[in-house]
């Protein structure tokens, strides 16, 4: 689904985080886990995709390193620091109250189907 | 650009991705090896998105998509080379810094620069018509004294073939120093001269070459104005030759004397820049050969003096004074120094024939009063309006106008009045750098100098002390001397522009006030001569001159303050100034390295009486 840019681009860093938090993934791969993990609902665009994840590297919450896969292919791989870490479960205690928020306000609209 | 990985890849890709990523990276405009980075990381993932499409026009189809899906091209090299940035370490943060704020300082500069060399000067003002504005005509033009002394000159140099011959044949008397060079000169002079007689047909007059009349006049005028005629001891031989000279000169003589009784003086100063007066082209003619004809005159006096006609010797002297008193009347401080010099040397000339001559009381008598008739209320201040009006030309000159510029020291200018050119020749391009460093560093000042506006200030500031420094007498100024010379050197010290064009005032000053009393022991002297041609004997002390009328005042030592210092001594009697030490030495005069008097020498008195023994 495609969701008001300025509703995704608050949370697309904390997604990313969550993301890499169960491993270290190369840029397709973090895009395509974002969409099976949402089950298609959450879509990270690709033009954000990328500076997305130099700016999480240059605020040092994810490392990248050049990786040869089986297929010696070259990829950049992103995973978590220990900064990172932190930050995320910032975020997610954030987004816990946001989302307890919301609930009272707009009651059993929000539960999905 | 790519790697060799990437491009392996990219070649895989259909056009539109390749084309597509080139231009993000375009847009992105960073370091090469950043862009690479990203460009493997696209390739890469345009790779795996493509993977699963077998078929070409599913892929073309797909990467289209994708293409769109990426987005804006120039929005999206923005945000990636934004976010690299971000990316980069601390150290090269700063000095991408450093460097654009290097950059921007350069950039500044150059449009200081730029804006600083934008001016010129402009010339507004013309000061040479202001200067001779300021030359009102006393009277008609037939009361001018200045054509008549116009008309000396032009007699002067103009020897004649006799006394081309006279020297020549004595010319070895003259020789002021045994110096081999200085008496080479004169002898090889009188060489050419003998040359050309011997060359000259029977009957027919020899034709000089025209520098030789020029070349012997020079030549006779250095060495007896270095013989300093003043000071007595010529040998009969050298007394012939100087009134073979002063015979020479007796038509440009006559011509003086009946300039000096008119009553004024003026001439017009022309440029040798006629179009915009530039004052520092002002010619002033014929200064040295004015000067040259007083000093001619000054010896007619004496040969007068020496064959007894001693009331046409002080006609002389007195002649000598007003023509030199009509040359202190320029505008010019070149022309007033050249002026006092020689009212001084009439005044010593009237001292030598006192002293050497037995001169009667009555031809004294008429000399002195009517000496003290001419210098009554004489006025010995410098005029310096000329050096004033010299200065504001130059600062126009010099220093931009209003508008681009803004008034600051005009750059061709200051090259030409403070830089030095190298003119060595360097041997290697690092010689070469290094001298072109330290050409430019000379420049350097020229940007803190005062502009246009400051420098008039301080020139304004810096004649109204000169003129100050007038009211005051030498005594005062002596007193006063560190402070003058603090005060001048802070007015001066942040200006070098003025520094190089501020006349030496101080020390013209001191010159000018030698004369007054040069003038006070020339009369004193004369009173003293009557008064023991009447009594017998000289005064006890000056007061008795004044009190018997031998002299109207008492003549005052313009470097004490007080009476000129008088102390009979036995049958004669001592008259000196304290002299520039501005100290009581009891007499003892000053004398040069040669261990001869002088006056007005840095150290000892300045004796008047009794004269210098030859």
């Amino acid at each position: 689904m495609k969701f008001e840019s300025q509703l995704l681009k608050g949370i697309a860093p904390a997604v990313v985080l969550e993301i890499l938090s169960g491993g270290r993934m190369y840029g397709y791969e973090l895009s395509r886990a974002i969409e099976q993990r949402s089950g298609d609902i959450l879509t990270l665009g690709k033009g954000t995709l990328y500076p997305l994840l130099y700016n999480l590297e240059a605020k040092k919450l994810v490392r990248g390193k050049w990786e040869k896969n089986q297929s010696a292919r070259k990829r950049r791989y992103y995973s978590l620091t220990g900064k990172g870490k932190d930050e995320l479960a910032r975020q997610k205690v954030q987004l816990k109250e946001l989302t307890a928020g919301l609930s009272l306000i707009f009651g059993p609209a929000l539960t999905p189907a | 650009m790519a790697t060799e990985h990437g491009t392996k890849e990219s070649e895989r890709l259909p056009s539109s991705v390749t084309e597509f990523i080139g231009r993000v990276l375009k847009k992105m405009r960073y370091r090469r090896k950043v862009r690479a980075e990203v460009e493997t990381e696209l390739v890469g993932h345009f790779a795996d998105e493509l993977r699963d499409c077998n078929e070409q026009e599913q892929k073309m189809k797909k990467a289209k998509q994708l293409v769109a899906e990426f987005g804006d091209v120039r929005i999206l090299g923005v945000l990636l080379r934004r976010a690299k940035k971000r990316c980069r370490p601390l150290w090269r943060t700063a000095i991408a810094r450093s460097l654009q704020a290097a950059g921007l300082l350069i950039l500044c500069f150059l449009i200081y620069i730029a804006w600083f060399f934008s001016g010129k000067p402009a010339i507004t003002t013309d000061y040479v018509a202001k200067l001779n504005n300021s030359i009102e005509p006393a009277a008609d033009e037939s009361l001018n004294a200045a054509p008549l002394y116009d008309n000396a000159i032009g007699l002067a140099d103009n020897l004649s073939d006799e006394f081309l011959l006279y020297f020549a044949q004595n010319h070895q008397v003259i020789a002021y120093t045994e110096k081999e060079a200085y008496v080479k000169g004169l002898s090889e002079l009188a060489e050419r001269v003998h040359e050309t007689l011997s060359s000259a047909q029977d009957g027919e007059p020899p034709e000089y070459d025209p520098s030789i009349r020029h070349s012997v006049y020079g030549m006779v005028s250095t060495h007896l104005a270095r013989a300093r005629l003043s000071s007595g001891g010529l040998t009969p031989d050298q007394m012939s030759f100087v009134e073979r000279w002063v015979a020479e000169h007796n038509d440009a003589l006559e011509l003086v004397v009946e300039g000096s009784r008119m009553p004024h003086c003026w001439r017009e100063y022309k440029s040798r820049q006629k179009s915009d007066g530039w004052m520092m082209g002002v010619h002033i003619p014929n200064l040295s050969e004015l000067r040259e004809l007083g000093r001619i005159l000054g010896m007619r006096a004496l040969v007068s003096a020496d064959h007894g006609r001693h009331e046409e010797a002080f006609d002389d002297v007195i002649a000598l004074y007003r023509f030199a008193r009509h040359i202190r009347t320029g505008k010019f401080m070149v022309e007033q120094v050249v002026g006092i010099a020689g009212e001084a040397l009439a005044v010593q000339t009237a001292r030598r024939v006192v002293g050497s001559y037995e001169v009667s009381p009555k031809v004294l008598e008429r000399f002195q009063h009517h000496f003290e008739r001419i210098v009554a209320d004489e006025d010995f201040s410098i005029c310096l309006e000329a050096e004033k009006l010299s200065t504001y030309d130059e600062i126009q000159r010099s220093f931009t106008s209003g508008g681009p510029g803004q008034g600051h020291l005009y750059p061709p200018r200051f090259e030409e009045l403070f830089c030095t050119v190298n003119t060595y020749r360097p041997n290697s391009s690092l010689e070469s750098f290094m001298l072109n460093a330290g050409q430019y560093r000379q420049y350097l000042p020229i940007f803190g100098h005062p502009n246009r506006q400051e420098t008039l200030d301080t020139a304004h500031a810096i004649y109204e002390y000169y003129d100050q420094l007038q009211s005051k007498t030498a005594v005062q100024r002596h007193a006063e001397r560190a402070s003058i010379d603090r005060k001048l050197t802070g007015l001066l010290k942040s200006n070098p522009f003025l520094q190089h064009f501020s006349p030496n005032m101080v020390y013209t000053l001191e010159r000018a006030n030698r004369l007054p009393t040069e003038v006070a022991a020339t009369l004193a002297v004369a009173a003293a001569s009557r008064y023991k041609a009447d009594k017998g004997n000289y005064p006890q002390d000056l007061t008795q001159l004044v009190a018997e009328s031998y002299l109207r005042e008492m003549p005052i030592d313009t470097f004490s303050d007080k009476p000129l210092v008088y102390r009979k001594s036995g049958d004669d009697f001592v008259l000196y100034s304290v002299g520039r030490n501005f100290t009581d030495d009891g007499g003892k005069p000053g004398t040069d390295t040669s261990g001869q008097p002088r006056h007005w020498i840095g150290s000892g008195d300045t004796v008047f009486w009794p004269l210098p023994k030859p």
